[in-house]
């Protein structure tokens, strides 16, 4: 029976009725022991009591300063790290930019024209084309041309 | 203020006390030691709380109090050898046989060699009426948990004792 309820005290299992029923065990021992005396003291150990000064000490002061002097530092980099790397930041752009500037000047501008599905390339010919085109829808020969070419395309 | 209605404001004031705790050490373990500490002493002096609102005001200058408490301690850990540290626990009763002194002083260094959250659990076990579910309750523990802590705890006194004494 001892034996069992140590195992179970040691377990942290005991009820408090069973740690009083090992404790009368344990005081009745006529040879008690070390483990017994051992178990013993853990089984009278006198339980916490409040302090007098507990609801009326007040240290929030010192909590507040001390809180302020224990916030964790913020990692900055060295100075040398930080202009190190703008210098390489605006270096990048100016580099990249640099090359789209290039790129663009150096790539002509094309002109296109499709005429009765046929390409055109040739800017000169392009641009006659154009003319002749506007030219030609300018000067109609005569009203009736285009009313009769209408009346062809929609049918009244 | 009786133990249920201590035990129905317990739940609300565990994350502020814990969060002042946080705040302070940055620390998940020391902060639950602070609300561990500090609704320990509400719970001893539950025959002297306010029953008016000013409960939770009240658990917040002790939890800063158990916060500065801890950093004078950790303070002079770090200054002094291990050896000079070991003052008998203020709680422990002597007795007038000496050989039951003695085990008591030996009792007394080794709850102080416990970590706080396994010396808290010990010696609240002790009060009367204290069983593993309002212990679990007061620390936010699960009931298995207090037990396994708990045992933790005295096999190590248990221990201690033994072999000092031979």
């Amino acid at each position: 029976m001892k034996t069992l309820l140590i195992e179970k005290y040691l377990r942290g299992e005991t009820s408090p009725a069973e740690e009083q029923q090992l404790l009368g065990l344990l005081e009745a021992e006529v040879r008690p022991t070390a483990d017994d005396l051992a178990l013993k003291a853990m089984l009278k150990a006198a339980p916490p009591t409040a302090e007098s000064d507990w609801l009326t000490e007040d240290e929030s002061a010192l909590y507040d300063q001390l809180l302020l002097e224990r916030q964790p530092e913020r990692r900055t980099r060295p100075l040398w790290t930080r202009v190190g790397i703008g210098i390489a930041a605006v270096a990048v752009l100016a580099i990249g930019l640099t090359f789209s500037l290039f790129r663009s000047s150096r790539e002509p501008l094309e002109a296109v024209a499709y005429v009765y599905g046929q390409e055109v390339t040739d800017e000169k010919e392009v641009v006659a084309l154009m003319e002749g085109t506007m030219q030609g829808l300018l000067t109609a020969a005569s009203e009736n041309e285009v009313e009769s070419q209408l009346s062809d395309i929609f049918g009244h | 203020m009786t133990v249920e209605d201590f035990n129905i404001h317990v739940p609300h004031l565990r994350p502020i006390l814990r969060q002042i705790g946080l705040a302070f050490f940055h620390n998940e373990e020391e902060a639950d030691d602070v609300a561990q500490e500090t609704l320990l002493r509400l719970w001893l002096l539950r025959d002297s709380l306010p029953r008016d609102g000013s409960l939770q005001a009240l658990a917040v200058r002790i939890a800063k109090n158990v916060c500065v408490s801890q950093w004078r301690r950790q303070k002079l850990r770090s200054t002094l050898p291990l050896e000079s540290i070991g003052n008998p626990a203020d709680s422990l009763q002597a007795d007038t046989r000496l050989e039951e002194q003695e085990d008591n002083q030996l009792l007394s260094e080794a709850i102080n060699r416990l970590p706080p959250s396994q010396r808290r659990l010990f010696l609240l076990r002790q009060s009367p009426g204290m069983d593993i579910n309002q212990m679990a309750l007061l620390t936010g523990m699960k009931p298995r948990s207090v037990s396994a802590k708990l045992s933790e705890a005295r096999r190590r006194l248990h221990e201690y004792i033994k072999r000092f004494k031979i």
